[in-house]
């Protein structure tokens, strides 16, 4: 450690304002005039203000027992998406059994965000989903001196993830499973893949130039496995209609794919939907793979060949990451196992004389 | 225009800012005439509570079978999203209360500041949980209500909506019909077969008035299988039961699409075929396209329309107003999941 710790009263003394001001600013409560509360925060940062040391610390923070669950997008969104809604249902229960409720705050980008965050009583912050600028919520937590929990990080200068998932070895697995199915013209459908964000196909590029963390770490789990796909088509929200499209795409093109991996389960949904519409047949016609394993019931009867990562036990393991840090315990990053599970969906790739010959038809091949 | 403010309310409503502010919060020593202009004076003006710092800005929501039943089934998930939509869009954040008998549950009830919450199941038998909240003047809205409770939060037109559907099988000539039941009570788990219960002795309102509509459209209730939640795999092992008895039902009636999807499962693993070799209908008016060609003839309701209704009541809630209980509309979806029984065709 340089030095010794900054106080209160060193930042307010610098920022030429009251302790009890300074003191309000930091712990992000009060009114006061915009250019003051920056002022100090400017001042709290070069000093390295790290906030209340010890009982004061403890004083500050009490224990509200409520954990804030912070997401981007929608709630709609939010828990139509299968896996965070694991995750939550993770935390809820897990979080519960530890006397801490959680709560759902508006969205990041939502006009009231930040001065909820700083003035809402929470004692844990989680940080859903990954990948977005996430600077103010750290700034917020850390003058607040509660404990910030996040899945992945993003950025140049980005912490490692506190939750380490493993793609390659299930992904590895998925690729042999559909090699041995005799699949060899493979298309995926994937999350943001380009620095591009529009749907439709994009050109393969080099693996360490995706731009996507989990994009690249599922291509790469496909590669080591003997199976590049021959087509790619990336998505710019992951979202089921845009799944829907990428079907008339795909089986339009010669070779037409007799597998399409996608990179979520609800892309696989919207996959499904696709081609139960154009006719054709899963697997007789065309095999499809998802990525996530929680259950669909919209799938029915159908069950997915996937990889599962049991997100409910994510959230759990994500809710004891957050309570240790609220103990002001050291973490490091956590293991997470998935695992490739064989459903209904995948089958032997059809020879090009019978395959989906009526399905080739009803779609008008060129 | 600016943002209201409660000193534009009191204006409005010709009394003190401090008088506004005490009616707001429900202080019993505002006249109820007083408070009703204020509140009528807040609603005219679209002043938002949730600006206002006398507020929490929480709002929680509750389960007595613990959230994480609502959150597996679709129909409830759409519900909470609507509530949390809606409670976002008036700045609120949404606090999901831990369940029963974790340590969370009565630290969240008595510690944490809530200006309203929610109750979405079994509270007529929880009293307790009401009861702590009133005590600390959190009002409080609930889902599943008796038909005299006054905090009852939504009444729909679900006994007649549903009375179609049974219709339905009386008409293509089904005498008596099997039924996939919600759980007939708050206070125990099972799942499997059960005897006819008394009706009174239901304590899961829908469960009761579902089985109530078929007693009063004279579809004779035949075997019952108990779910423990609206799940497909509850549905598949309903069927399965009913493959073992020595006479297959002509029709079963399923209390939520969920488990009618189960069903229509386990009978076409079988070798059934719905509706030729049995009719199956359902509750809710989920979409399951890989069904397809089969559409399930059911009732059909908006979840996250009706749980937008439900924010829009806590905001009235929190302007001091006595919300009216939001009406929702269902209605019946002919599918083509019921056909005349095997037996009446083959005798035609």
């Amino acid at each position: 450690m340089t030095g010794p710790r900054a106080t209160v009263r060193a930042v307010a003394a610098l920022a030429g304002v009251a302790p009890s001001t300074a003191s309000l600013i930091l712990r992000g409560e009060g009114r006061f005039a915009v250019e003051t509360v920056e002022r100090v925060l400017a001042t709290a940062e070069s000093l390295g203000y790290e906030g209340p040391a010890g009982p004061a610390r403890r004083l500050a923070v009490g224990n509200t027992n409520v954990a804030a669950v912070v997401t981007f997008g929608s709630i709609a969104t939010t828990l139509q998406d299968a896996h965070s809604l694991g995750v939550i249902r993770g935390l809820h229960s897990t979080l519960a059994e530890h006397g801490v409720a959680l709560m759902l705050l508006p969205a990041i980008d939502s006009p009231g965000f930040a001065e909820m965050l700083a003035t809402t009583p929470v004692d844990i912050v989680f940080v859903l989903s990954s990948f977005h600028d996430i600077a103010q919520v750290r700034q917020i937590t850390a003058q607040r001196g509660i404990a910030l929990a996040y899945l992945e990080s993003s950025g140049p200068e980005a912490p490692p993830p506190m939750i380490h998932v493993d793609d390659l070895t299930p992904m590895r697995a998925l690729a042999v499973h559909l090699k041995d199915l005799g699949h060899v013209h493979v298309a995926t459908v994937t999350m943001r893949y380009s620095t591009f964000s529009v749907s439709g196909l994009v050109a393969p590029m080099p693996l360490n130039e995706i731009a996507n963390p989990v994009t690249r770490g599922r291509l790469q789990g496909l590669h080591e496995g003997g199976l590049v796909p021959t087509y790619i088509f990336q998505t710019a929200r992951a979202a089921r209609e845009e799944a829907i499209e990428a079907v008339d795409v795909l089986m339009r093109m010669d070779p037409r794919p007799t597998a399409i991996v996608c990179q979520t389960d609800a892309l696989a949904e919207g996959v499904m939907e696709g081609l139960k519409e154009r006719g054709f047949d899963v697997p007789a016609d065309v095999s499809v793979t998802g990525y996530d394993g929680n259950h669909i019931p919209s799938l029915a009867p159908q069950r997915l060949t996937t990889v599962v990562q049991d997100a409910v036990r994510k959230g759990a393991l994500f809710a004891h990451v957050g309570l240790a840090l609220r103990a002001g315990e050291e973490t490091s990053s956590v293991p997470f196992a998935t695992h490739f599970v064989v459903g209904t969906t995948t089958g032997p790739a059809p020879r090009d004389r019978d395959g989906g010959t009526r399905a080739s038809l009803s779609v008008g091949h060129p | 225009m600016g943002r209201v403010t409660l000193e534009d309310v009191a204006r409005r409503a010709y009394v003190a800012k401090s008088t506004a502010s005490r009616a707001m919060r429900g202080d019993p020593r505002i006249a109820a005439r007083t408070r009703r202009r204020v509140t009528e004076a807040a609603l005219d003006l679209g002043y938002d509570p949730a600006c206002d710092l006398m507020l929490s800005k929480v709002a929680g929501i509750v389960s007595a079978s613990g959230l994480d039943d609502s959150f597996r089934d679709p129909f409830q998930l759409q519900l909470i999203e609507g509530i949390a939509d809606g409670l976002h869009t008036l700045g609120m954040a949404v606090l999901f209360v831990p369940p029963f008998g974790t340590p969370g549950h009565d630290q969240a009830l008595s510690r944490i500041p809530l200006d309203v919450c929610f109750l979405l199941h079994g509270f007529s038998t929880y009293a307790s949980t009401r009861a702590s909240l009133e005590r600390r003047g959190v009002p409080v809205l609930v889902l599943e209500a008796e038909a005299q409770d006054p905090d009852a939060a939504v009444r729909t037109n679900e006994a007649h909506a549903f009375r179609q559907v049974i219709a339905s099988l009386l008409d293509a000539g089904h005498t008596a019909a099997a039924v996939v039941a919600l759980p007939l009570s708050h206070h125990r788990m099972h799942r499997g077969l059960v005897e006819m219960p008394n009706l009174r002795d239901i304590d899961v309102i829908p469960t009761r008035e579902r089985l109530e509509v078929m007693v009063q459209t004279g579809l004779a209730v035949g075997p019952i299988f108990e779910a423990t939640h609206s799940s497909e795999v509850d549905g598949e092992l309903a069927a399965r039961a009913f493959l073992e008895l020595p006479d297959l039902p002509t029709a079963i009636v399923c209390h939520s699409d969920v488990l009618a999807v189960g069903v229509v499962t386990a009978l076409r693993e079988a070798g059934l075929n719905v509706p030729n070799d049995v009719s199956v209908t359902g509750f809710d008016g989920l979409d399951f396209p890989l069904l397809a060609p089969l559409v399930l003839t059911t009732v059909t309701q908006d979840p996250f329309e009706k749980g937008r209704l439900l924010a829009d009541q806590a905001r009235t809630l929190l302007l001091g107003g006595s919300p009216q209980p939001a009406l929702m509309q269902l209605t019946m979806r002919a599918g083509n999941s019921v056909a005349s029984p095997r037996a009446a065709r083959g005798g035609q």
